[in-house]
């Protein structure tokens, strides 16, 4: 006998019985154990006995997770597991003798919403925190000319956690629309999670800033909110989803792809508009230290170079003129 | 800084209306009652300079309408005329596109262009068969403080005449200027200046820009000094800008050498303090300006000492060129180190609104694109950032405009800004320069 049951959340939300094999798990209606989802195939696995004993079988093409890890197409049930079927869970647990079935003893929902209510407003005391950190590491908040410094953290502060309720509702919206099954705490914790990348850039950035050179810099800060950026959308996609390798690299490399096209259609427009790169960051000094510095010889080396290029860009353009 | 606005605005306003209304007056009455033997001879001149003053206009070609316009004067017998090389300037950028007209109430007709001087801002035309007299031209400047009277074509209204002041040269700037007491008006440019004796002392060029009544004059040696030059110039496209590159060139050098000249010569020079920072004074070819502000709330003063060349020559494309502008600016905080973090938290917004790269798109075809590197560097015992950007000229291979802005990053007490922006120099010109300015900060 074999017990199967459909997690949410880690609770039982169904569970069966049974002792005809084989049992069936997919979309299809034939299916011992239907569920309901696109992410399911028709037949997605099987558990049947074999000659080594009882056994999964993997029959999909989209695969069966355990953790990240895609299981192999046969599994030996030897004691309870856990597998990700699309983005159902489901637990399977060999039964032995004439157990009953498990009671759903609590309604399930007030439960959660209680749980709900508490979990929404940690969520925001984190967003909170996450954004005052972010603004309290920016130089600009603590500018003279600022005069309503406490003013500004506070609607800043008050901003994000309103602006993270907000694409939190949307996404929640969004996700339901595309007929994912999930809770509204599920997308405010990652939210409240992925709130903090942001600190620890703005942290990185201004470390970073007196380690580098401005030219080093100037090529790696691109990389660090690319980062962000993906691991952000990464995130943001894999809310209340089985997360296989195959969905974090594929996700991850839309993300990329997206980040890169933006950038190329900034890159292009100011080439078109001809707007300089002109970098003029300055950070507050880390103690004493204002990072490396090359001598003034050796920055006029650098002016030459940008006229040689300037007057390049010149002669371009004469040319240009010329043809026509 | 809103204060500041206001008046700016308020002298805008008070120029104009004196302007307008000396304009209108001068129209209405050309004589001034309270001087009756200059007026009684400005009406004589008046009536006899008619057929040797000209209006001159740049023609696209359409037949009555015209690009730009100014004043002109008869210097010989032959037909030549003075004007200033910025009325003609447009002819010289695209002579296929534009052709010259000269005009006064009994001549009219197509003029040809015979030699220009960028720097001193003259031009010199020819009209045939015109059977007027020359104007005599003065050999020398008279004394200070001598009556003058300008004539020319104000908005292509009609022969005007402005009676005024000469004050001598302009002291600032490597272009000599006459210092004029009249107000000029847009149209009267290559309007010949007579002194008292009648004879051209000068070619009317300029007004001060926010001011209401003083004018810039080129004195009458470089308007000899055109004259005795053989050369004729081929108006050809590539001839033209060929001379134009050849001037810019003399330009570039003569302004590279006055200046290094000068600041090397400046070593004794008393020391300019701004704020928590001090520099050796600019030689006098400089103007500067010296600004500070307190801001208590804020904790912090601000203190800004501003160089520049008054007069450069002027390209119409490209605006001025062989010129040099200098900022020093100094934010000292009350409380140091309180603060500290928060000044660097508007150090990048400053230099970014100081510079000239973000707002100037490269003109189409007319720069390159600017080519900026930063880094940074230890000089004057402190480190900066610095930022330096590059726009190369397209017609004038080996010219470009540099832009150089450094903020300081390791003051105890506060933070300096320094920029030099350099319009029209060559690499090694604008090295030189720039190392000098450098070396003036202590």
């Amino acid at each position: 006998m074999i017990a199967i049951r459909v997690l949410d959340d880690d609770r039982v939300i169904r569970e069966i019985v049974t002792s005809s094999f084989p049992v069936t798990i997919g979309r299809a209606p034939s299916c011992t154990l239907v569920l309901s989802s696109l992410s399911v195939s028709r037949v997605h696995a099987r558990i049947d006995h074999d000659n080594e004993g009882l056994a999964f079988f993997d029959e999909s093409r989209n695969g069966v997770y355990v953790g990240l890890g895609r299981v192999a197409s046969r599994v030996p049930l030897t004691s309870k597991m856990r597998f990700h079927v699309g983005d159902a869970t489901i637990e399977i647990e060999p039964v032995l003798g004439d157990a009953a079935t498990v009671e759903l003893k609590t309604p399930l929902r007030v439960e959660e919403r209680r749980r709900g209510a508490l979990h929404h407003v940690l969520c925001a005391l984190s967003v909170a925190c996450a954004t005052g950190l972010t603004m309290c590491l920016d130089t600009e908040t603590w500018s003279p000319w600022n005069n309503n410094r406490a003013a500004t953290l506070v609607s800043g502060v008050m901003g994000g956690a309103a602006g993270t309720v907000l694409v939190g509702l949307g996404l929640f919206v969004l996700y339901k629309a595309l007929g994912r099954r999930l809770r509204l705490a599920d997308v405010f914790h990652t939210m409240a999670l992925i709130a903090w990348i942001f600190p620890i850039a703005a942290a990185v950035e201004y470390l970073l800033y007196y380690a580098l050179s401005p030219s080093a810099l100037g090529r790696i800060t691109p990389w660090l909110y690319t980062l962000s950026m993906v691991v952000v959308t990464v995130a943001i996609a894999g809310i209340r989803r089985a997360r296989s390798w195959r969905f974090v690299v594929g996700i991850a490399g839309l993300a990329l792809a997206g980040l890169a096209a933006l950038d190329w259609v900034q890159a292009t427009t100011a080439q078109k508009n001809g707007e300089p790169a002109a970098d003029f960051t300055v950070q507050a000094p880390l103690g004493s230290w204002t990072g490396p510095v090359v001598s003034l010889d050796d920055y006029w080396k650098r002016v030459s170079q940008a006229t040689r290029d300037a007057e390049q860009k010149a002669a371009q353009v004469e040319a240009a003129q010329r043809e026509e | 800084m809103s204060r500041k606005d206001l008046r700016a605005s308020l002298v805008l306003i008070a120029a104009t209306l004196v302007l307008s209304g000396v304009f209108v007056w001068a129209q209405q009455r050309p004589s001034l009652k309270n001087d009756r033997v200059s007026a009684g001879r400005s009406e004589t001149q008046f009536r006899s300079l008619g057929p040797s003053l000209f209006t001159i206009e740049v023609h696209s070609g359409n037949d009555d309408s015209k690009s730009s316009l100014g004043s002109g004067y008869l210097v010989s017998r032959d037909g030549l005329i003075v004007t200033n090389y910025h009325v003609v300037s447009d002819f010289i950028d695209q002579p296929k596109r534009y052709m010259l007209r000269a005009k006064n109430g009994d001549w009219e007709g197509p003029v040809e262009l015979v030699r220009f001087d960028m720097f001193n801002d003259l031009a010199l035309i020819r009209a045939r068969d015109v059977e007027a007299q020359p104007l005599p031209l003065a050999r020398a400047l008279p004394a200070g403080g001598s009556h003058v009277t300008s004539f020319g074509n104000p908005e292509g209204l009609g022969l005007s005449v402005i009676e005024g002041v000469f004050n001598g040269l302009a002291e600032k700037g490597l272009v000599p200027r006459m210092l004029l007491s009249m107000p000029l008006n847009s149209g009267m440019s290559g309007g010949p200046i007579l002194g008292e004796d009648g004879a051209v002392i000068g070619t009317n060029v300029s007004v001060m820009r926010d001011s209401n009544s003083l004018s810039f004059g080129v004195p009458v040696s470089k308007v000899h000094d055109l004259l005795a030059r053989a050369d004729v110039v081929d108006a050809s496209p590539a001839k033209l800008r060929a001379e134009l590159t050849r001037q810019l060139s003399e330009a570039e050098q003569q302004t590279t050498r006055r200046l290094i000249a000068a600041l090397d010569a400046s070593s004794k020079d008393p020391t300019v303090h701004v704020g928590g920072v001090a520099m050796r004074a600019l030689p006098q070819l400089f103007e500067c300006w010296d600004d500070s502000e307190d801001f208590k709330d804020e904790g912090i003063a601000q203190h800004e000492f501003n160089c520049n060349l008054d007069f450069s020559p002027e390209l119409s494309d490209l605006g001025e060129v062989s010129g040099v502008w200098w900022t020093l600016e100094n934010f000292s905080l009350k409380n140091p180190p309180r603060g500290r973090f928060g000044l660097f938290g508007f150090l990048p917004g400053h230099a970014k609104s100081h510079t000239t790269v973000e707002s100037i798109a490269p003109r189409n075809g007319v720069t390159s694109a600017w080519e900026c590197v930063a880094d940074r560097v230890p000089f004057a015992s402190r480190a900066w950032k610095v930022t330096t950007c590059v726009n190369a000229f397209v017609k004038h291979p080996g010219f470009a405009t540099y832009e150089l802005s450094a903020t300081s990053l390791d003051e105890p007490t506060g933070a300096s800004f320094v920029q030099i922006h350099a319009r029209g120099f060559r690499e090694a010109s604008f090295l030189e320069l720039s190392k000098r300015l450098l070396a003036t900060l202590q």
